[in-house]
């Protein structure tokens, strides 16, 4: 927790470089963060990307895990090893080959940051509603079925209802790991496109001026504030289970 | 493409001729710096799994026997945070921290405890710090888990029957709790290797590891066909050392049983 501290500590300082425990109070770094240009297109840009790619990734979620949940067929463990796969080879590696790949079709755009995402955020998006769908008598689902409801309708009134808790954790999960990215942001981001995590790393490396600080905190303030509302809706413990 | 683009030749003009050569790969795994790095990587890795599994078992079996839920999502929250910050975020507040004359230099010199700059940043000691902080939360969740599922009143029958609590630990909640050892120390091992933001911000170009020298040749030196050989050599590693680390985990855990 202390660096979390030391991070939006050294935010509010009044002097002209980085120091914790901080010069004065003063919220003028903060102000500086509000109004450059960068800050304000790669914050846009990278809150953008990571709800279209939650978006995808809690849609597909929900369809592998309720194929996964209900039907047995050939080939289930290996798609389930397949879901799995992009937590075992490294970030870097994965995001060389995404570079490469995208960048032989021609320009990068914030839609190859988007496929990227998603494929990295499925497997826990899976495993969380996976986990929630489980706990799913299928007879609720049935009895709807039995009093005149349609399949489609039982499963929007019915299932859906039931297992929100999951949706919205795997959502603002997905959300939070896309939005904290910076392995695959690094090797993808271009002066055109550019996002949050990419510019403080660069910041870091290049300037290390305090504003820089106060964009590291609005990015902390922000996945902690994330980080309670899903502990709200399945309980933080529950994600790894 | 990775591995077409590795056998490429480089060429500083137009970045790759397209031909077939392994002199990618001989100077990946000969150079001095490369192997320099390989072994930095591992090394790193290791300490920092050790390390967790250390820090991570007393918090763990704290969580798994707490029964206040106010104070459980307290100690959840604390060790989850760094998990969700952004890496970058975490490994920066490290830099403050540890920098030659930042905060605890401060608080050492103000103590009268050091003289001189504060030597961590830039050192392994210093990316191991940083990598530990990110990922013992992983470790405590994998152990957290499998220490949950523990019946308790085994333990208890093994003090009634005499043996002394560390001898109960020892011989029956922590075999019981391997498999929760294991899958903690491969995931966070995988994760050391592959780590990139971490030792790049902490360890400078100072210490190099092998996704460091990786993002140098990709995207400062333009050296694709190297940076591709690298790539793979990463990806093997991790491969392979994920594979034989469960491999002789296992074995280990059938000795153990055995005894």
């Amino acid at each position: 927790m202390v660096p979390v501290v030391v991070v939006i500590g050294a935010s509010v300082t009044k002097a002209n470089y980085i120091s914790f425990p901080p010069d004065l109070f003063s919220l003028k770094w903060w102000g500086d963060f509000v109004s450059t240009d960068i800050y304000q297109r790669s914050t846009l840009l990278s809150i953008q990307i990571s709800a279209a790619s939650s978006v995808i990734t809690v849609a597909i979620a929900l369809l592998s895990a309720r194929v996964l949940a209900r039907y047995k067929f050939r080939g289930k463990t290996i798609l389930n090893t397949m879901f799995n796969m992009p937590f075992t080879v490294p970030q870097v590696v994965f995001a060389l080959a995404a570079l490469f790949f995208f960048s032989s079709m021609g320009p990068i755009l914030p839609v190859h940051f988007v496929i990227c995402f998603v494929v990295m955020d499925l497997p826990l998006a899976i495993r969380t509603i996976s986990a929630n769908m489980s706990g799913l008598d299928p007879d609720i689902e049935r009895a709807a079925l039995v009093l005149g409801a349609d399949s489609i309708s039982a499963f929007f009134k019915v299932t859906l209802p039931l297992i929100k808790p999951g949706l919205i954790g795997a959502f603002l999960f997905s959300f939070l790991s896309s939005f904290n990215n910076t392995t695959i942001s690094i090797f993808l981001s271009n002066p055109r496109y550019i996002t949050l995590p990419v510019v403080i790393f660069q910041e870091i490396e290049f300037y290390a001026w305090p504003s820089l600080v106060a964009a590291a905190s609005f990015a902390t303030i922000l996945s902690l504030g994330i980080m309670g509302v899903i502990h709200r809706f399945v309980g933080i413990a529950s994600m790894y289970k | 493409m990775i591995f077409g683009y590795s056998m490429y030749k480089y060429d500083p003009l137009v970045i790759f001729r397209p031909t077939f050569t392994w002199e990618n790969y001989v100077k990946a795994l000969t150079d001095d710096m490369y192997v320099t790095a390989i072994l930095n990587t591992f090394q790193i890795s290791l300490v920092t799994t050790l390390l967790a599994l250390v820090l991570a078992y007393p918090i763990a079996y704290y969580l798994a026997k707490i029964r206040n839920r106010t104070e459980d999502t307290v100690i959840s929250f604390i060790v989850f945070a760094p998990m969700m910050v952004s890496v970058v975020i975490t490994s920066f507040a490290w830099v403050i921290l540890l920098s030659p004359y930042g905060t605890v230099y401060q608080l050492l010199s103000a103590l009268n405890l050091i003289s001189g700059p504060f030597r961590l940043m830039f050192t392994k000691e210093g990316i191991i710090i940083g990598l530990l902080y990110g990922q013992l939360a992983y470790m405590v969740m994998t152990l957290r888990s499998s220490l949950e599922r523990i019946d308790w009143s085994v333990i208890n029958a093994a003090r009634i029957h005499g043996a002394s609590s560390f001898h109960a630990f020892y011989s029956v909640t922590l075999p019981i709790s391997l498999p929760g050892i294991f899958a903690g120390s491969i995931v966070t091992f995988s994760l050391s290797l592959s780590s990139f933001v971490a030792p790049f911000l902490l360890g400078g170009r100072m210490v190099k590891v092998l996704s460091v020298v990786i993002y140098d040749n990709i995207l400062s030196t333009y050296n694709w066909p190297l940076g591709s050989a690298t790539s793979v050599v990463l990806f093997v590693i991790t491969t392979i050392s994920v594979g034989l680390f469960t491999y002789f985990l296992q074995k280990t855990r059938l000795a153990w049983l055995r005894t």
